[in-house]
């Protein structure tokens, strides 16, 4: 099935009026800032789209993210270049259209979304790859595919890129 | 992240920024400048900027707790493999996006 489908940043090209992904707020985010976002590099954006259509049916955000650490032992310090700050890297938005929701899609842009993450922490340096899970429908989502929650209610969630390593 | 604070008297201050404002609030805020001893403007860059840094702050920090830094440190660098179901989407993934090649 996703032969037929490709993965790129957002561009002028895409048609991103149609997109209702159930989630307004991310809706209105494709709508609205995404494209804002590109051009101030604050944030990435890899849409999902047919090869023969510029019609986007997913997306997801790429930024740059610190975890602020506190009294660590010296030891794990050293380890740490730029302590107490820890850097990683952040999928802040994931969506889906409706119609295309039930299909995988969503693994589909999360694994895509790790590979980038991956490469690009060769360059930047990462340790983490940190998601935003908007609702608890998600957090199970991201989950199920091994990240871990930073603290109870968090909707927060991180996996560790030495974990990433070894998928890739 | 750490920002400096602006020194509001040294800085050149090229830009201009404007807002309405109703008078109720301007003069609460007249008042709270008055009671910190600065001037409306002053008063009102300085707390702008503080929610600013606090702002991007929260969207580009997360703050742990001790006991969070430790466990989030310590799954950092044990190096754990990989789920099943994390496994499988990935193979799946390879599988399809190379099939389309």
């Amino acid at each position: 099935m996703f032969s037929s489908y490709a993965v790129e940043p957002l561009s002028k090209e895409h048609d991103i009026l149609g997109f209702n992904c159930g989630v307004k707020e991310l809706d209105i985010y494709l709508k609205e800032r995404a494209s804002q976002e590109v051009k101030k590099k604050i944030t990435a954006v890899y849409v999902l789209h047919r090869k023969d259509s510029k019609k986007i049916i997913g997306y997801y955000t790429l930024s740059s993210f610190s975890i602020e650490l506190i009294n660590l032992p010296d030891e794990i310090k050293k380890k740490l270049p730029k302590y107490p700050l820890l850097p990683a890297s952040l999928i802040g938005r994931l969506a889906v259209d409706r119609k295309f929701q039930g299909k995988k899609i969503g693994t589909h842009l999360l694994i895509d979304a790790l590979i980038r993450s991956y490469r690009l922490s060769k360059e930047i340096g990462s340790f983490a790859v940190i998601v935003d899970a908007k609702n608890e429908i998600t957090k199970k989502f991201y989950k199920k595919y091994g990240f871990k929650q930073f603290r109870k209610k968090s909707l927060k969630l991180y996996l560790s890129m030495n974990t990433i390593e070894k998928l890739i | 992240m750490q920002f400096s604070q602006t020194n509001y008297h040294r800085l050149s201050r090229s830009e201009r920024l404007e807002a309405r404002v109703n008078s109720e609030l301007k003069s609460r805020l007249q008042k709270a400048a008055q009671l910190q001893g600065s001037s409306l403007s002053e008063f009102i860059l300085k707390s702008a900027e503080k929610t600013a840094n606090q702002v991007i702050r929260e969207y580009q920090i997360l703050k742990l707790s001790d006991e969070e830094s430790l466990k989030f440190v310590n799954t950092i660098f044990n190096v754990s493999k990989p789920n099943q179901k994390l496994q499988s989407a990935y193979s799946k993934y390879r599988k399809e996006v190379l099939s389309g090649k």
